[in-house]
């Protein structure tokens, strides 16, 4: 319960940090990694906690490193676009 | 055999060769027609030749499907089929129907008749009164084997082979639909083609692999049916939406060209996923079956459906490269290798299975059977190599350079030439396969030391 | 010998063939979106104006909240929890058809540009796996058991995950 708890508060957190920064909308290169990491940070945690993959630590790094490296040519795409 | 209707197996089967027999060598017609264009102009046209050629292939394909059913199903059920009466009837329905078409095409008969005549659509062709017949043919066939099946044990092969038998039927009634806004009219005709091919053609092809795996490697049933459910999920899952892939421009919405582009290029998985299946389960396996020759067309079905359907259509499945590939010879050459590692392999697996045990004896010639596959698989994949630098170029001459279609066609005809070198190959090896599992009635090279094993 | 341990995978075989299925193909999609805009990043800049980033956040938030409660209601086995997500999922329709209804009343398709084609294919496929989790969690509550509830609230579970991934891509990149 604790741990759902605690994933559903970064989560909001992260979705709430992502709105704003997107809102004020900084001219920076960085503004498109800072948000699809805050993306994966978030994909992370439902993967973790949600979809209870903690319980398969393995299998969890395997799924992380694959979306890690989504997350990496998503930045890329982005920030050339 | 363990069951006495398991035999019905064997008249599907017999008639299913000889019109493959009738179909590769009006292949082989055709391929002289695209060296010498006035080849036969008057007695057989090309456009004749080739409805015969693709209806004769897919109606033997089917014709094998259901022996294959009327095979396994028996075994998988524990029980006889419901009734073989049935089964003869539609058999003989069949057989009517293609003596029709074949007539119909041939005198071209009944032209523009609304029920006798013949249709337009490739593949579809068949006149009104043929289709119906498919249809009640199929009701019969569904009927006498979902009646098997329900009174007897269900296993995965069963489930998975009742569904995709089920979905291939009711997408038939499909070929009644033929609006004459061209654009729908291609909509409705791919849910029968390529629904067919890349939805519940694989379930059958998974089912059937599934069944010859677990026979012919030993495999637990439990490891056997885990693959083939995560099979036809990923068959399903990637080839409903990857009909975008023939949506490109006939004229729907643009979004096609993704979901196409997006789905079709998943369907690769499904057919990777039954390489490495067969290949794994025959790691694990622990049995030394005697009958080689069905191992080997299973295994090189596997291998030659991942490069015919997975490797050629992911080539020419991006919209990107659609747009310049569509409709040339590069199409021709997935559709041979699609078509025959997928589809006539696995159907001449499961007969190369099944037909020395219906005729009840031990599986002789494997050698002449295993030459017939080389012969056969060389072939068409010279065949396939030859189409695909053909396609390259015409792509390059007509869709890049803009020149005129019967231009560029004069400039392939060396492949055309080579084309029609393979494919003799290829008939060669038909007509040995089918000497080599009909007519011998002993072993005609000596055996090598006999490994004592259990076999089923 | 090092004893290989064999992980237990939380969740049936198949669910996670069709989350993995699903996560490539939504993967597939956005990176498609966002090869496409290197063609044209103003066209795609002045098509994001349109969006509304703040709704966009507050649908998210949305639907992670209703990822806790199908989470608490597959721990607890409990059928109001369940349905608590799916009302949640049913707020999330709400917002999003109201953004679909304001950008059609605009004249805007999925022709209009290429960011709007990528726009409501992402978003309408995103909305209708929304609809078929909100049935299934409607069912498995229903039905009460674990083992379907288990498979019923993974589903649930990806519907975020993918929604994680489309949110930031389509809404936001366009500030960026
Ligand atoms: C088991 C073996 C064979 C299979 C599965 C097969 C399958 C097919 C299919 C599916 C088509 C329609 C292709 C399309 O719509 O793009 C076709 C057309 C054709 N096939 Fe075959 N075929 C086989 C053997 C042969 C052989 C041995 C030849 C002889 C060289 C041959 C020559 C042709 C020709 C010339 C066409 C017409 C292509 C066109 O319209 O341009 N086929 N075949
Ligand atoms: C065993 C499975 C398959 C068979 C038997 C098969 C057979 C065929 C045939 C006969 C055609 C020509 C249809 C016509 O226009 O007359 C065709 C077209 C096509 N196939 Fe397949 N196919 C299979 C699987 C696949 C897969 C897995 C892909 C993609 C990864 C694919 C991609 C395509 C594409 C893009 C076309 C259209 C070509 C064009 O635009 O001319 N096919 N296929
Ligand atoms: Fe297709």
């Amino acid at each position: 319960m604790k741990e759902l708890i605690t994933a559903w508060l970064i989560l909001v957190g992260a979705s709430a940090a992502t709105t704003a920064l997107a809102v004020i909308g900084p001219e920076t290169i960085w503004l498109a990694p800072v948000l699809l990491g805050l993306a994966f940070v978030k994909s992370r945690v439902i993967l973790a906690a949600y979809l209870e993959l903690r319980q398969a630590p393995r299998i969890l790094s395997g799924v992380t490193l694959a979306v890690a490296l989504w997350f990496v040519i998503a930045i890329t795409l982005g920030v050339i676009g | 055999m363990k069951y006495q209707t398991q035999k019905i197996a064997l008249a599907y089967f017999l008639t299913a060769m000889a019109l493959f027999a009738v179909q590769v060598t009006l292949g082989l017609i055709m391929g002289w027609i695209y060296v010498d264009g006035n080849f036969l102009t008057e007695i057989l046209p090309f456009n004749v030749a080739r409805m015969l050629h693709t209806n004769s292939l897919i109606v033997w394909l089917l014709l094998g499907f259901f022996g294959a059913a009327y095979y396994l199903i028996p075994e998988e059920s524990e029980r006889e089929i419901h009734s073989p009466t049935l089964a003869y009837i539609q058999l003989a329905i069949f057989v009517i129907g293609t003596l029709g078409v074949v007539l119909t095409y041939f005198f071209n008969l009944f032209e523009g008749n609304f029920l006798l005549g013949r249709e337009g659509r490739e593949f579809l062709e068949q006149p009104k009164w043929v289709k119906a017949g498919i249809v009640v043919a199929a009701l019969i066939f569904l009927f006498n084997i979902s009646m098997t099946v329900l009174k007897g044990r269900k296993t995965a092969i069963t489930n998975i082979m009742l569904l995709g038998l089920w979905g291939l039927a009711l997408l038939f009634l499909f070929a009644f639909v033929n609006p004459s806004n061209l654009a729908l009219d291609k909509q409705y005709w791919w849910y029968v083609v390529h629904l067919w091919v890349e939805g519940t053609w694989e379930l059958v092809m998974a089912g059937i692999l599934g069944f010859l795996m677990l026979k012919l490697t030993g495999v637990d049933r439990e490891i056997v049916e885990k693959w083939m459910y995560v099979i036809a999920a990923l068959a399903l899952f990637s080839g409903i939406l990857g009909t975008g892939h023939h949506y490109y421009w006939i004229g729907t919405p643009g979004y096609w060209q993704w979901i196409g582009s997006i789905f079709s290029s998943l369907e690769v998985i499904p057919f990777f996923a039954m390489m490495a299946f067969a290949f794994v389960m025959v790691w694990k396996g622990r049995r030394d079956h005697p009958n080689k020759a069905a191992l080997l067309w299973s295994l090189g079905c596997a291998v030659l459906a991942f490069f015919g359907a997975g490797v050629w259509g992911f080539l020419h499945t991006l919209h990107g490269v659609n747009f310049y590939t569509h409709g040339t010879q590069i199409t021709a050459a997935h559709g041979h290798l699609a078509f025959f590692g997928a589809y006539v392999a696995l159907n001449l697996a499961i007969i190369s299975y099944a037909m020395p045990q219906l005729r009840g004896r031990d599986p002789y010639n494997q050698v002449l059977n295993m030459a017939s596959f080389w012969l056969m698989s060389g072939g068409m994949l010279f065949m396939t190599f030859t189409l695909t630098f053909a396609g390259t170029v015409q792509t390059h001459l007509q869709r890049v350079n803009g020149e005129y279609f019967m231009d560029v066609q004069d400039q392939l005809w060396i492949f055309y030439v080579m084309r029609f070198g393979s494919g003799v190959a290829v008939v060669l090896g038909a007509l040995l396969f089918i000497y080599a599992i009909v007519a011998p009635r002993r072993e005609v090279i000596k055996p090598g030391p006999v490994v004592e094993q259990a076999a089923e | 010998m090092a004893q290989v341990a064999r992980e237990e995978l939380p969740h049936d075989l198949m669910i996670w063939v069709l989350i993995v299925s699903e996560m490539l193909v939504f993967g597939a999609g956005l990176w498609a979106f966002l090869a496409v805009r290197i063609t044209d990043p103003p066209g795609f800049a002045e098509a994001a104006t349109h969006l509304h980033p703040v709704s966009a956040g507050i649908g998210t938030i949305l639907l992670v909240t209703s990822g806790l409660f199908a989470a608490i209601g597959a721990q607890r086995n409990s059928a109001r929890w369940l349905l608590l997500a799916a009302l949640g999922g049913l707020a999330f329709l709400w917002l999003k058809s109201h953004e679909w209804s304001s950008l059609i009343a605009a004249q805007i398709s999925t022709e209009t540009h290429p960011f709007f084609t990528f726009y409501y294919l992402l978003t309408g496929f995103h909305a209708a796996h929304v609809v078929a989790g909100i049935v299934i969690l409607a069912i498995v509550a229903l039905r009460r058991r674990s083992a379907e509830i288990s498979a019923g609230v993974a589903f649930w579970h990806l519907v975020d995950l993918v929604w994680v991934a489309v949110f930031p891509v389509i809404y936001l990149m366009g500030a960026a």
